[in-house]
């Protein structure tokens, strides 16, 4: 049996993918979220980027490095319908 | 699913578990028994089903984790719509569930032939570039497997958007969130209270023990959700906060709508999300974040299996430790990497009088399993030998990690703090962001008691409320709330 | 060491292919100057739209050839980029807009591009969640596509270090150093590099680049936002472009729906996306595609197209300093002419000349008028 260690469950990013890519340089959290799509899922890294900050830190990046990704609404994924609708008082 | 059970405990004390009239499920060519206030994720628990989604790349079995609108393990096409939780959808007569992504269906996926070809990683960026007729392949092959469900069968209705306006926010509903909704009142501010599940209290809805002179964690939220109509709080429930936006306000999404709201001050609870352990395997049904199993087990009655490895040894992990077997689920141990119990020591003794072993100084070192959890295998920290336990349902606990998505939205400084168990939101000690008119408190300052997060919301609730109310008795209750 | 100390300023995809063909030519001291990580900037941004549908012989000319390069991407860089040619679906909603690609189509096919008109019924078959009310025609061509953008930031910096180029991220530049009518350095805010050519293909912040030597730029930035949904299964056979609003619309390598398209004109200053966006796009998606309507928004963004007057690039020295280049002023579609742009530059950087589809887009052309602008600008 094949034996991953998920870090982001939403796109399947294993501890191996994110480790080797340390090692080639990515060591900042917005690259390394570009190159393996960690935390641009459904859960937008609520699952996965303290896991993440945790690798970085056994890597020997400084705490002080690691930042956030940006947050950006919307925060839950929602239906193109809900933002449709009309406000009060406006025509359609 | 090879046999057809049903996992409910059906007599618990008083405890019926809430659970509504008897429907029947439409899942997968199965009739499932379930009930109208069960969320299907649970129901499909409570059937049997341990794999809740195959995942996106390797087609791995997923199995729910959080139970709580986060972890996004739970996804199925329901009623024809994509990528629903199912855990915050409850169940209705006649309602239509499939997972999708699996071919042909998520019990028995063939495209975990991609997990078996790329047992550590599967890095698409460089592969098979050339030839160029291979590479159009590659492509063709790779977006062929994209994609999480199909388009929903029908259009959908546009609803008007509603917007409002309010003194104070209180976004979140959990200890933290009816603590400060319940200041605020008090100190005479026109208060929100918003949470995006479908009952108040965040996880002590699945809170086993007695807490402040209640029973258990639903008796405490009972005499909290009857002080906050007395205190004449407006409630609303199921509406999921969406973040602010640069029109300075918050975006909320409920029963298909969405409201604008503009409060003068916001009080952010949205509390800590569970967090997967990290070990080899560490995706397999049957591995749930302890709050999960929790609340599978006290809220909504449902056994997760039959023989459980708890990771972690604080109250709440001695608790189920207690609990699960009178729930007809065998606890084969509790082991943390700590030297010592977080928990009370005399509960500890007592659970390991009974043959429970509590391996302390041992880290969870992988899980085994083909389709769903067989076992758990702890090394010892010091070296020795290792301990293989058998068990198909773990409750991993290990802090979680604070919420931060909303104050950073709102202009607040959010920092990775290793203390606080991730990234959070600066604040002074009222809980005031970068943002003066925003407030963060509960366990997005970190992983807290109940009471403790409670306290940190009085003193937000206050807070907001004097800005807009100034009152030398608020201030001074402020004061006294702050002091300690 | 063969050429000159070369410093490109901007690390996005106009930066690296540059760098990329100078080092091909046999530049061997070329550095890249990206103040951010990579793939922070507009390359990062943009939906990844290919075509070589354009209303201006020119336009059309280099997109022939940039379409060449994205197809052959990945066996010239050994890195994916994605490119799926599932055509562009322009749809006019009225007598003037179909007038408009009859005359492009038209000019497009003197040019080599074998686009067509396309009926509504074969509209339907080709996108069959398509509404078609109100489309009179569509302009359609195979050819024309999208691919992952990030990819092809990656592939050029992949290739651009294997030759030597010097790709620097975290490096923003402060300063420009001038000696007499030439600049012979650049300072960022770690070190300072010496140059004998610098190259501002800084984008949207190419004014403030050229304000560091004096040189007064007439682009601006102006914010775009976009959109994506969660990922679906494949569905959406083209990329549709309604030219009611110059929305795109196109579904990605990965499943989701990315949508984008403008809100209001005028400079901008944040990334900062709005909820007036999320509106307009959701109204306009589920107007085109009515089921779409229960499909979730997932993320949304902004970025800057970088606008000059007349729509056309700024691409040339200036006359002061005299070894200072620019090449920006790419409105919204810079991604997908940067690989063949960067071949022209090159030539004109390394070997002196200067192909004439781009030797009208001097910055000296904005004190004579300008040129005719594009019409065919959308998102």
């Amino acid at each position: 049996m094949p034996r991953k260690t998920i870090v982001c469950r939403c796109e399947d990013v294993t501890a191996d993918e994110i480790r080797a890519s340390i090692a080639h340089g990515l060591r900042d959290i917005e690259s390394l979220k570009r190159f393996h799509a960690l935390g641009t899922g459904p859960c937008q890294g609520k699952m996965c980027l303290v896991n993440l900050a945790r690798l970085l830190l056994e890597a020997g990046i400084p705490a002080a490095e690691i930042k956030p990704i940006v947050s950006r609404p919307p925060g839950a994924w929602t239906p193109l319908a809900a933002f449709a609708g009309r406000k009060a008082g406006e025509r359609s | 699913m090879s046999r057809i059970h049903d996992r409910r405990i059906y007599h618990q004390g008083a405890n019926d578990f809430g659970r509504g009239e008897p429907v029947r499920l439409r899942f997968e060519g199965y009739r499932l028994r379930a009930y109208a206030n069960e969320p299907v994720a649970v129901a499909l628990l409570a059937n049997g089903v341990r794999t809740a989604s195959r995942s996106l790349k390797f087609h791995r079995p997923r199995g729910v984790l959080c139970l709580g609108g986060r972890c996004f393990s739970c996804l199925a096409r329901v009623d024809g719509v994509p990528n629903v939780r199912t855990c915050r959808v409850a169940c209705r007569d006649g309602m239509t569930v499939r997972r999708e992504s699996a071919v042909p269906q998520a019990g028995c996926d063939v495209l975990r032939a991609f997990d078996f070809a790329f047992p550590k990683s599967l890095e698409y960026h460089e592969m098979f570039t050339r030839p160029a007729p291979v590479n159009k392949m590659l492509q063709r092959a790779v977006r062929v497997f994209s994609g999480g469900g199909d388009l929903p069968d029908r259009a959908a209705p546009a609803p008007a958007i509603r917007e409002k306006a309010v003194e104070v926010a209180v976004i979140g509903g959990g200890p933290a969130g009816m603590a400060a909704a319940l200041t605020a009142a008090a100190a005479g501010a026109r208060t929100l209270l918003v949470d995006d599940a479908p009952e108040l209290g965040g996880h002590l809805v699945g809170w086993p023990e007695p807490l402040d002179g209640f029973a258990d964690g639903p008796a405490w939220i009972q005499a909290q959700l009857a002080a906050l109509d007395k205190a004449g709080v407006e409630v609303a429930l199921g509406a999921e906060c969406l973040g602010r936006y640069r029109e300075g306000f918050w975006a909320f999404y409920a029963d298909g709508a969405l409201t604008l709201l503009t409060p003068r001050r916001t009080v952010l609870a949205t509390g800590a999300y569970d967090q997967p352990p990290l070990f080899p395997n560490n995706d397999l049904p049957g591995i749930f974040s302890t709050r999960g199993v929790s609340k599978l087990v006290h809220r909504w009655g449902v056994r997760p299996g039959d023989a459980c490895l708890i990771l972690g040894v604080d109250d709440l992990a001695l608790s189920l430790a207690e609990r699960l077997p009178e729930m007809g689920v065998r606890v084969v141990g509790l082991a943390t990497e700590a030297r010592q119990v977080a928990g009370d020591p005399d509960r500890a003794e007592k659970i390991r009088g009974r043959g429970v072993p509590i391996f302390l100084g041992y880290r969870a070192a992988r899980a085994r399993g083909a389709l769903r959890l067989k076992g758990l295998r702890l090394e010892p920290l010091d070296g020795g030998e290792p301990v293989d336990a058998p068990c198909d349902v773990v409750a991993a606990g290990g802090p979680p990690a604070p919420s931060w998505e909303l104050a950073a939205q709102a202009g607040g400084n959010v920092i990775y703090d290793a203390a606080r168990g991730g990234f959070a939101a600066t604040c002074d000690k009222t809980g005031r962001t970068a943002n003066s008119d925003v407030f963060v408190t509960g366990e997005m300052l970190g992983a807290a008691p109940a009471l403790t997060a409670a306290a940190r919301g009085r003193a937000a609730g206050l807070a907001a409320a004097l800005d807009l109310h100034p009152d030398e008795t608020v201030a001074a209750e402020l004061r006294r709330t702050t002091e300690n | 060491m063969t050429g000159p100390r070369t410093i490109i300023i901007g690390g996005g995809i106009v930066g690296l292919s540059l760098a990329w063909n100078l080092a091909r030519r046999g530049w061997t001291d070329v550095t890249v100057l990206e103040r951010d990580h990579l793939n922070a900037g507009a390359s990062a941004r943009c939906g990844g739209g290919v075509r070589e549908q354009w209303s201006s012989a020119d336009n059309i000319r280099i997109m022939k050839r940039s379409v060449r390069l994205f197809e052959s991407f990945p066996q010239d860089t050994g890195f994916n980029n994605w490119f799926r040619q599932c055509g562009y679906l322009f749809l006019a909603y009225s007598d003037e807009q179909a007038a408009l690609f009859e005359a492009n189509v038209k000019l497009q096919h003197e040019n080599g591009v074998a686009s067509r008109l396309m009926s509504p019924p074969a509209i339907q078959r080709l996108v069959p969640e398509i509404n078609l009310d109100g489309i009179v025609v569509g302009a359609f061509h195979q050819r024309d596509g999208v691919c992952f953008p990030f990819a092809m930031v990656w592939g050029y910096a992949k290739v651009c270090r294997e030759l030597g180029v010097r790709v620097l991220p975290g490096h923003e530049v402060v300063g420009l150093e001038m000696r007499g009518r030439k600049l012979t350095g650049v300072a960022t805010n770690r070190g300072a590099f010496a140059a004998d050519l610098v190259v501002n293909a800084a984008a949207a912040w190419s004014p403030r680049i050229g304000e560091m030597c004096g040189v007064a730029l007439p682009n601006h930035p102006e914010k775009h936002e976009a959109l994506v949904t969660e990922a679906l299964h494949p569905f959406l056979s083209t990329c549709l472009v309604p030219m009611n609003s110059g929305m795109y619309a196109a579904q990605t390598m990965r499943g989701e729906l990315y949508a984008c398209v403008g809100l209001q004109k005028g400079p901008a200053a944040d990334y900062d996306p709005s909820f007036a966006f999320m509106r307009k796009v959701s109204r306009l998606l589920i107007d085109l595609l009515p089921r779409a309507a229960g499909v979730k928004a997932l993320r949304q963004w902004g970025g800057f197209y970088d606008i000059t007057p007349d729509t056309n690039p700024i691409i040339g020295y200036v006359a002061e300093p005299g070894n200072f280049y620019q090449f920006h002023g790419l409105m919204g579609h810079g991604f997908m002419f940067a690989p063949a742009l960067s071949e022209l530059v090159a030539d004109h950087l390394a070997g002196g000349k200067l192909d004439p589809d781009i030797a009208n887009y001097g910055v000296e052309r904005f004190a004579r008028g300008g040129l005719e602008a594009e019409k065919l600008i959308i998102g």
